[in-house]
């Protein structure tokens, strides 16, 4: 049975999509056999951040509401032959989601794959329910700032409580400089304060934004990158890789002290 | 069945029947009745959730952990595994005073209310709430809200407000944040910060 993992967040904005896309295409490198849920009911994008949005036939909801087969739903990524998207529908509210049917979609799903990234709304309304619902781990995405630190910890709060204890960290849109000049919350004080494992460390990189616009997976497209290193690494942690954290500037010796803890 | 749920007794741990005809907003006004009325009867107690024939939720099953975790509480679902909710460890009373243990970092959002002391094995992080009558012991940093009626001892303390007997420390404490063991009490009217374990002089002080 494939690991079922919730991307969230609290905060929106924070790059949860992104992740969410760029995880899955990279664990689909490492020969993987992943699809990405959106579970942004209304406010879909995971289909263009993955540049599918021109394929999508039916739904999840049409799923949920019995208008088609799981399979029928499911979108082949454009490069990755191991990757899938399972798009969300549009035409509807987060409050039309019935969770149970989304739970009981998602466990059907969970047989025929490696890993189901369920990519999460902002807030930690219905939404959310519904994300973290068919979910047993958990990808929280922090940026670097106190506002983004802070609802990270209420989710995280949130999801201990629905017994989802297998969490993880990612830091996203690190940069080096304004960390250095103090402007931005350095990524030993955000571990220190949310105590759960990092897994990694991804830093702002224009690069990202480029290869959205184009409809491309960053790591698909621009691997060399060091916004694409970093997902890399990400996929190659939770696989179970001790992968040392490298130095995103010689000055900061703070990052060679993280280490992947053994699960 | 008339109320939304019962608490019952068994040799498994406290069990919560459901009524499967009340709406489940009635069940969660009745926890939370319940639990803010007899806290020390449920700490430390493993309570099992016998639906009674009632389908619950998965939304619903994540409200109902919100409101035991709030109160340090947690629960399974009759013959499943999964835990919801928070474990308090173990609560007993030492030579009259009743301290419970929470096993872990007390989050944005959550609040403990307990008549007696706490110990905390982790942090207390900003957005979170303490209210205790006698004593909370951190092994972990402060940084939201603690209101306690004795003392506050905390490997360190940064915390958005304090409140120890009817003392509160308000913005005095941005000066006083310590990341060292210190043990916060109340000294002739006003709250001092001691290093942890530090021995009384037999010199007379003013
Ligand atoms: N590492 C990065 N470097 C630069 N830009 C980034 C990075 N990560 C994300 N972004 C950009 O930030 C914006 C928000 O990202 P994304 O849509 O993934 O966030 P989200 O958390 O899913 O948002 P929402 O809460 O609205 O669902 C996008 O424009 C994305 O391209
Ligand atoms: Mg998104």
């Amino acid at each position: 049975m494939g690991r079922t993992i919730v991307v969230t967040a609290g905060k929106g904005g924070v790059g949860k999509t992104t992740i969410t896309a760029n995880l899955g295409a990279s664990l689909s490198k490492l020969g993987r056999k992943v699809v990405l849920v959106d579970m942004d009911i209304g406010l879909r994008n995971l289909d263009v951040v993955m540049g599918l949005e021109n394929r999508i036939v039916y739904n999840i909801m049409d799923i949920a509401e019995g208008r088609c087969k799981i399979n029928q739903a499911l979108v082949r990524d454009k490069r990755q032959s191991g990757l899938f998207l399972l798009p969300a529908s549009q035409v509807h509210t987060k409050e039309d989601v019935d969770i149970d049917s989304i739970v009981s979609i998602i466990s059907a799903i969970e047989n025929s794959f490696d890993y189901v990234l369920l990519d999460s709304p902002a807030g930690i309304e219905k939404g959310f329910e519904s994300a973290v619902a068919p979910s047993k781990e958990g990808l929280v995405v922090v940026t670097p700032d106190v506002s983004s630190v802070r609802d990270a910890d209420r989710v995280i709060g949130l999801l201990e409580n629905r017994g989802i204890l297998g969490l993880s960290l990612v830091v996203n849109r690190y940069d080096v400089d304004l960390v250095n000049r103090k402007k931005m919350l350095n990524a030993d004080s955000i571990v220190e304060i949310l105590g759960l494992d990092l897994v990694g460390i991804v830093p702002e990189d224009k690069a990202v934004i480029d290869s959205t616009n184009r409809g491309e997976i960053l790591v698909n497209y621009y691997a060399n990158t060091i916004a694409a290193r970093a997902f890399e690494n990400v996929a190659r942690r939770i696989e179970g890789e001790n992968v040392p954290f490298v130095s995103l500037n010689s000055q900061n010796k703070g990052f060679m002290k993280f280490f992947r803890r053994g699960k | 069945m008339e109320k939304p749920a019962i608490f019952k007794g068994s040799k498994e741990g406290i069990v919560l029947v459901v009524n499967p005809e009340s709406p489940f907003n009635e069940v969660i006004d009745f926890l939370n009745k319940t639990f803010e009325e007899r806290k020390l009867f449920f700490s430390g107690a493993s309570v099992i959730l016998n639906p009674n024939g009632r389908l619950i939720a998965e939304e619903e099953l994540g409200e109902m952990a919100d409101v035991f975790a709030r109160y340090g509480l947690s629960f399974k679902i009759m013959g499943e595994e999964k835990v919801y909710g928070k474990e308090v460890i173990a609560s007993r009373d030492l030579n009259e005073e009743k301290v419970a243990l929470i096993p872990h970092t007390i989050r944005s959002g959550q609040a403990i209310n307990f008549d007696g002391s706490i110990v905390v094995l982790g942090d207390i992080n900003e957005g979170a709430e303490i209210n205790v009558s006698k004593s909370v012991y951190v092994f972990g940093i402060i940084r939201g809200i603690v209101n306690a009626g004795e003392s506050v001892v905390s490997l360190g303390f940064q915390p958005l407000r304090m409140t120890i007997g009817k003392k509160q420390l308000g913005k005095e404490l941005s000066d006083k944040t310590y990341r060292k063991p210190r043990i916060a009490k109340i000294e002739n009217g006003e709250v001092v910060f001691k290093v942890v374990g530090e021995k009384q002089s037999l010199r007379r002080r003013e």
